[in-house]
């Protein structure tokens, strides 16, 4: 799958699923973390970063349509760490489906989910307290602001959701 | 390690030194474990005794594994044991083609015996959890949709000023009802609003549902009384019975017959004939349709009236059972040329040069398919959350935290 010289079956790999409606910025977002980015024509985008030694972190770009990779879901919650739900801040459309998919991903699988608003290179002036009522946003949802295509900006979020899964560990 | 004694094991593979080896350490943990090789034999086997967990080798003889494995699948008897599969198959693509099928777990060979354990130690907790978990509620009741329907459960709740949430299981599909202080406040279905949601539930009347008691903190999406509610979910309730009554048991297995879009169709019919191009039961037809429950019926006993829609045969629907879960809506060999499976195993291997981008057109969701709807379910949680296990050390997340944080 990627071209790492690392032995597979002697990697350790951390899988963390990026998720979000047709529109949301899921390649950049993975482009600007990942060393190694594989593209299909599938909507499924797959990216690897190695840290060190054996150990690998894997970022899969999941949209929402076609049901050839409806699988994923399951598939997917085998072994992963947590999802990023990503939208963008400004389309009202995009909010109405990231919440379906929290709904969704909280509904099946007990893992930490971390809501990624896209602001990309526009500011974002209206506080957030305004809009979690309007996308139907509870206290306890997790919700913070990203820049898709910002390296530091996606890897604070990916930080955020480490530090939500160490906290949740003894 | 604490295993349950009681539990019996069946492995379907070849009597190697690595099988004799997990044999002896099992029956040392108190297991009951049972040896086959011959295909036939263990599939005679599980339907007599039905093991609580099946451990079958993949690559036995012209590939007699999987076929057992899907053969297992199609028996109701014996639909819902755990399968793990032992393989030396070690490819990516190769692990999730078999979790795509419904494996509940994968392990390569070589194995330690140990490693084995500790997974059939996982999946049988998980299974007794779940089973637990419907013997008794602490916080709620459950029961059967036949029986107690929605407009029941909300008369119910609203007459105690309960607050609970409603979770409903209808063949393929899933939903819930937030009623707080038992005024009705939300509902969800998959990619569907939540006044949508709640009609569509009001006339689930096969099914299960499951309440929990609890306190709901949630915003209010529906504007409608409990009043009007009710008597809506009766009408439908009414209407529903109506067209059933005049229909075969949803279960059945209906198939369209081809034809090129005929005056004596109306488009909608014409496109809703379109859903039983493969041979599949009614209320299939009716949750891939994504319509109202009782227009999507409609359409089943007009084009029954008119002839379009015919009892399809179980063979048909067992040919197209192992893929269709997957792959329902989709021509095989379609794209690419590739069959499903390679299909799937393509999105691994394509590359970029860089410069691709990713297909994201807008269709204002028009075209947008439900999540998970046709995945076949794995067969013990039809309702439990996924168990979530962290595969990696405290101390490995912190590494990644750390090459990750950019301050």
């Amino acid at each position: 799958m990627f071209e790492a010289t690392y032995p597979k079956e002697k990697r350790r790999i951390g899988e963390i699923a990026i998720v979000g409606p047709k529109g949301s910025a899921k390649q950049p977002f993975i482009q600007s973390i990942c060393q190694d980015v594989v593209i299909t024509d599938q909507d499924i985008i797959f990216g690897s970063l190695k840290i060190s030694g054996d150990l690998f972190l894997f970022l899969y770009g999941i949209g929402t349509n076609g049901r050839a990779y409806d699988f994923a879901w399951d598939l997917v919650a085998q072994k992963i760490l947590g999802y990023i739900v990503l939208f963008d801040w400004y389309d009202e459309q995009s909010f109405k489906r990231s919440k379906q998919l929290l709904d969704f991903l909280t509904f099946r699988f007990d893992a930490p989910v971390i809501i990624a608003a896209d602001v990309r290179d526009r500011p974002y002036p209206v506080n957030e307290k305004i809009y979690r009522p309007n996308i139907s946003l509870t206290a306890k949802d997790r919700l913070t602001f990203c820049r898709s295509d910002d390296t530091k900006s996606t890897k604070r979020v990916v930080v955020s959701l480490l530090d939500t899964l160490i906290g949740q560990l003894p | 390690m604490q295993l349950n004694g009681r539990h019996k094991i069946l492995i379907v593979d070849r009597q190697t030194a690595q099988i004799k080896s997990l044999i002896d350490m099992l029956k040392d943990l108190g297991f009951e474990v049972h040896l086959y090789q011959d295909i036939q034999k263990a599939y005679n086997f599980c339907q007599t005794t039905r093991p609580h967990i099946i451990l079958i080798e993949w690559q036995l003889p012209m590939n007699s594994g999987k076929q057992l494995f899907e053969k297992l699948k199609s028996n109701v008897t014996t639909h819902n044991i755990p399968v793990v599969v032992l393989t030396r198959e070690v490819e990516l693509e190769d692990r999730i083609n078999s979790l795509a099928l419904g494996v509940d777990d994968y392990i390569s060979k070589p194995f330690y015996p140990d490693e084995v354990a500790a997974r059939i130690e996982m999946i049988l907790h998980e299974m007794e959890l779940i089973e637990e978990s419907r013997r008794s509620l602490k916080h709620g009741f459950m029961g059967h949709l036949s029986e107690m329907n929605l407009v029941d459960l909300i008369q119910t709740l609203e007459l105690g000023k309960k607050s609970a949430i409603i979770y409903l299981s209808r063949g393929g599909s899933e939903g819930r009802v937030y009623v707080n202080e038992g005024l009705v406040i939300d509902a969800y279905i998959e990619r569907t609003d939540p006044s949508q949601a709640l009609t569509k539930m009001l006339t689930w009347l096969d099914g299960s549902f499951w309440v929990s008691l609890q306190r709901v903190d949630r915003l209010r999406m529906i504007n409608e009384d409990n009043h009007d509610i009710l008597i809506k979910g009766t009408q439908l309730i009414h209407q529903w019975r109506q067209l059933i009554s005049q229909l075969p048991s949803l279960n059945t297995l209906l198939q369209a017959i081809k034809t090129n879009e005929s005056t004596s169709l109306t488009k909608a019919e014409y496109n809703f004939l379109d859903i039983f191009s493969d041979v599949k039961n009614i209320l299939q037809g009716i949750e891939e349709s994504g319509l109202d429950d009782i227009e999507a019926l409609g359409y089943v006993k007009s084009l029954l009236d008119k002839g379009y829609l015919i009892e399809g045969s179980p063979e048909s629907a067992k040919n197209n059972s192992a893929n269709a879960g997957l792959f329902m809506g989709i021509e095989p060999g379609k794209s690419n040329g590739h069959n499903g499976y390679s299909r799937i195993a393509s999105f691994f291997k394509r590359k970029t040069n860089g410069t691709s981008h990713t297909r994201e057109e807008s269709d204002g969701g028009k075209n947008v398919e439900t999540m998970d709807e046709l995945y076949p379910k794995r067969t013990h949680s039809p309702k439990a959350l996924t168990s979530h296990k962290v595969y990696l050390s405290k101390a490995e997340l912190l590494i990644i935290r750390q090459k990750l944080d950019p301050d």
